[in-house]
């Protein structure tokens, strides 16, 4: 007897897997919410006259602030770029720039104004009659806002139920199920493991990442889908209980999601190896959530499939009609 | 279609592709001194806060956003301080110096009359800064836009950001920050106006008791501020306009008038709709301050004073858009590569038809008003080509398949075409139909990302499967050997002797 890899005997173990990992996701969630890049720390910002006295001078300026920072052993996490300060009613720009770099929480405030004053002494003496202004700030935390949070789970739910209707008409109602489930299944467990995992995100990332969940899972799926529609016509399925067929639909079809799959992740490697660092902390994590759905897709969708492929092959029989046999008959001519 | 016919139709595909990649893709200067420059329209287009905010021309910023930090009363900036201490006179210095207590290491002065309790900082003052910071979080939430944040700063300051692609930066600062009491007065001019909401001194209504809520609404191109009244809130003002010919009303926020109202009769109604002259995000502006003021503003609120104002750059860095776009090229050769290895030349036709769609999604970030280029959009975009490219590979191998079984190529196409429709359909209209539905509930950057997904789906669907095809159809009749030029092969047949 063929041994399958889909059997309903091993569904508890793939839920268990999930609920396990979901578990501890949710556990750290609640005591330590996400990594949010919050971009909290000390701020060093040092504003100069760009017209007069340090005209043309920007980049001595920022290179005098980086020796100084390295010569006392101090490294910053982020450097925001030179910005002209502006006038608050016309937005024009007053002459003045400012360029501010954010240091950990662990850099002494001691070290930060032993560097303003270096630097302070070292451009007065390179321009003369410099106008330098430096200010060290302690910054907190970025208010997360909950209104875009709930609205935005709502959306996707709502969203994914609305889709799966349409899928439920298109592929059956066995499929939509499993596709539901998937969805909140890829888009939780993609968090938990986000939660887990203490990789950093920007405040909007949580959302975009379960919505990149939801949009691979129902792509992944969908291919399933078609693939399994697409070969249960063949007659050789007629004679198959639900399992053999599962089993045998997904010997073919797992090359094609492993082709999407690859085409997804090429495109988050390359995209997040080539991108400025800001934007890799949102690509290159998009791997976990295309690992999720792959394995939703390929693993946990056509065992969770199984049990309702069962049902309805049974309520078909019992209406004294067979599964697709109209299309496997049209199939054949 | 014959060869001549063929050969025109291509050429001004090919001439029409090339002048809208140029036009959306590649600036370039306009004449030799370079004073002159041609920016594309992926160039002007809207960046988001962390992408964009870099320099067009001399003085225009496309991107990038606003910060500033606002100071409560009682509490100034270490460079103002240091200004006023120099600009004060030698007998006045000691005295401005002996107001002041230095904090955060001179980032920031204290005034000790309003600020400190001995030499700590006042627990009612921590007490009204705390409610302060929460009624300006609201506020920002409120106005739904990405990239909006607020933090405090220095324990005691509240930096705040909205993005550039917000247009009301500047009076957004000066108009959130307005904190106190919300106040209605009637008189005939602001000056000798009397107070009547809430109802003068005395009572113990708030202006909550008379007002239901304050909101905007935009119709038809018309902006309005809804002021819907309780019926005291109803009656009060019937009862102040009651014979007026030629006053006002005003509405306020800790004394500053935010709406003037015109009265030339009584107003009688519950619900007032004020157009003056907004447009939709300052109707927005003005009924959140209203609105938020109404619910949780008291005369003892501190008042907000917006210090200095930078206008940020990208806050990914300067080369971040840069080195997205070279990833995005190097996406895009290495899509063709595989489909020009493997489908040879009908590798074209997948070319034409991803330009297409990235011409068109990039018309369209710019073109619309509520989209900007952002990690969002990029990441709707990206799924789009992927999705373009995987329905162009499927309709490339049915066709390869009907052309094994023995087909000629223009029926293998046709068939291909045919069995593949409906997949290609599904998989468009699903991930279109989630990202505006998505569109219409969500909010800000997921918002985004949801509309541009819906339309990237929409333009890879039509992509796929009219453009390519027509491609495909034009441009096979150049190939002598059209299974070489797809690189198809039929099934070998045995044949018995």
């Amino acid at each position: 007897m063929t041994k399958h890899f889909y059997t309903a005997k091993k569904l508890p173990i793939f839920l268990a897997i999930s609920a396990v990992i979901l578990i501890a996701g949710i556990v750290l969630y609640a005591l330590f919410g996400f990594n949010y890049d919050a971009q909290a720390g000390k701020s060093f910002e040092l504003t100069y006259d760009a017209v007069v006295t340090i005209s043309d001078g920007g980049d001595k300026v920022e290179e005098v602030c980086e020796e100084t920072f390295s010569s006392l052993g101090v490294s910053y996490e982020k450097k925001f770029e030179a910005a002209p300060n502006v006038d608050g009613s016309s937005l024009a720009e007053t002459g003045d720039v400012t360029v501010r770099y954010l240091f950990g929480e662990d850099v002494s405030k001691e070290t930060l104004v032993s560097a303003k004053e270096t630097i302070v002494g070292k451009l007065s003496s390179e321009f003369e009659g410099a106008d330098v202004y430096v200010v060290i700030r302690e910054q907190g935390a970025e208010s997360v806002f909950s209104e875009p949070a709930w609205r935005g789970a709502v959306a996707l739910a709502v969203a994914a139920v609305v889709v799966l209707v349409y899928i439920g008409f298109r592929f059956g109602w066995g499929r939509t199920l499993t596709g539901l489930c998937l969805t909140m299944h890829d888009v939780f467990l993609t968090l938990a493991l986000f939660a887990l995992t203490r990789i950093p995100m920007a405040a909007a990332a949580p959302l975009l990442v379960a919505a990149a969940a939801a949009v691979i899972s129902l792509l992944l799926w969908m291919v399933q889908c078609m693939k399994m529609r697409e070969t249960f016509k063949d007659p050789a399925f007629r004679t198959m209980d639900a399992e053999e067929a599962v089993n045998e639909c997904c010997k073919s079809s797992y090359k094609t999601v492993l082709y999407v799959v690859a085409a997804l992740a090429a495109v988050f490697i390359v995209v997040g190896a080539v991108a400025a660092p800001g934007v890799r902390t949102l690509f290159l994590p998009l791997l976990l959530p295309l690992a999720v759905g792959a394995y939703s897709s390929l693993v946990l969708g056509p065992t969770l499939y199984l049990p309702m492929k069962k049902l309805d092959d049974r309520s078909n029989a019992k209406k004294g009609r067979y599964v697709g046999k109209k299309k496997a008959e049209k199939a054949e001519e | 279609m014959g060869k001549v016919k063929s050969a025109i139709v291509l050429t001004l595909i090919t001439i029409v592709i090339a002048v809208l990649c140029v036009v959306c893709f590649v600036p370039f200067p306009c004449d030799g001194n370079g004073l002159n420059y041609f920016n594309s329209i992926l160039g002007i287009a809207e960046k988001d806060a962390d992408l964009g905010g870099y320099l067009i021309g001399e003085t225009e910023y496309v991107g990038g956003g606003y910060s500033a930090v606002l100071y409560p009363e009682g509490v100034i900036s270490g460079r103002d301080y240091e200004n006023n201490l120099a600009a004060s006179s030698e007998d006045e210095k000691e005295d401005y110096a002996s107001d002041y207590q230095a904090y955060a290491d001179g980032a920031v002065y204290l005034e000790k009359e309003t600020v400190l309790d001995g030499e700590n900082v006042s627990e009612s003052f921590k007490e009204d800064f705390s409610r302060t910071v929460s009624i300006l979080e609201e506020r920002f939430e409120r106005l739904h836009v990405p990239g909006a944040s607020v933090r405090i700063a220095d324990d005691y300051t509240v930096k705040v950001s909205l993005p550039a692609s917000y247009s009301l930066s500047g009076a957004a600062f000066e108009y959130l920050g307005l904190m106190g009491e919300f106040t209605v007065s009637f008189g005939s001019d602001e000056a000798s106006a009397e107070t009547i909401i809430p109802a003068p001194r005395g009572t113990e209504h708030p202006a909550s008791y008379y007002f239901k809520s304050i909101s905007s609404r935009t119709a038809s191109g018309v902006s309005y501020v809804i002021l819907n009244m309780t019926d005291e809130g109803r009656e009060a003002v019937a009862e102040a306009t009651e014979g007026a010919t030629s006053s006002y009303l005003y509405f306020k926020v800790g004394g500053e008038t935010l709406i003037t109202l015109t009265v030339s009769e009584q107003i009688d109604q519950s619900s007032l709709y004020i157009s003056g002259s907004y447009d939709k995000d300052s109707s927005e502006l003005v009924a959140t301050v209203l609105d938020t003021a109404m619910e949780n503003g008291t005369e003892n609120d501190l008042a907000l004073t917006v210090g200095e104002m930078v206008r940020d750059r990208a806050a990914y860095g300067d080369s971040a858009l840069w080195m997205l776009y070279i990833a995005f090229g190097v996406l895009l050769v290495a899509s063709l590569a595989f489909f020009f290895i493997r489908y040879g030349r009908l590798g074209f036709a997948h070319l034409y038809t991803l330009l297409v769609y990235l011409i068109a999604m990039t018309l369209c970030i710019w073109a619309i008003d509520f989209l900007s280029l952002g990690v969002g959009s990029v990441l709707a975009v990206l799924f789009g080509a992927i999705v373009l490219s995987v329905s162009d590979a499927m309709a490339y191998e049915y066709a390869r398949k009907e052309f094994a079984t023995g087909k000629t190529m223009t029926f293998a196409v046709k068939s291909g075409y045919k069995k593949c429709f409906w997949h290609i359909f599904d998989m468009h209209i699903v991930l279109a139909a989630l990202g505006f539905i998505a569109y219409f509930i969500a909010l800000t950057e997921l918002s985004v990302f949801a509309f541009t997904l819906g339309i990237a789906m929409f333009f890879s669907g039509l992509a796929t499967l009219a453009v390519g095809r027509f491609c495909w159809y034009i441009m096979m009749p150049f190939a002598k050997d059209k299974a070489k030029f797809c690189r198809f092969h039929r099934e070998e047949v045995e044949e018995d002797d």
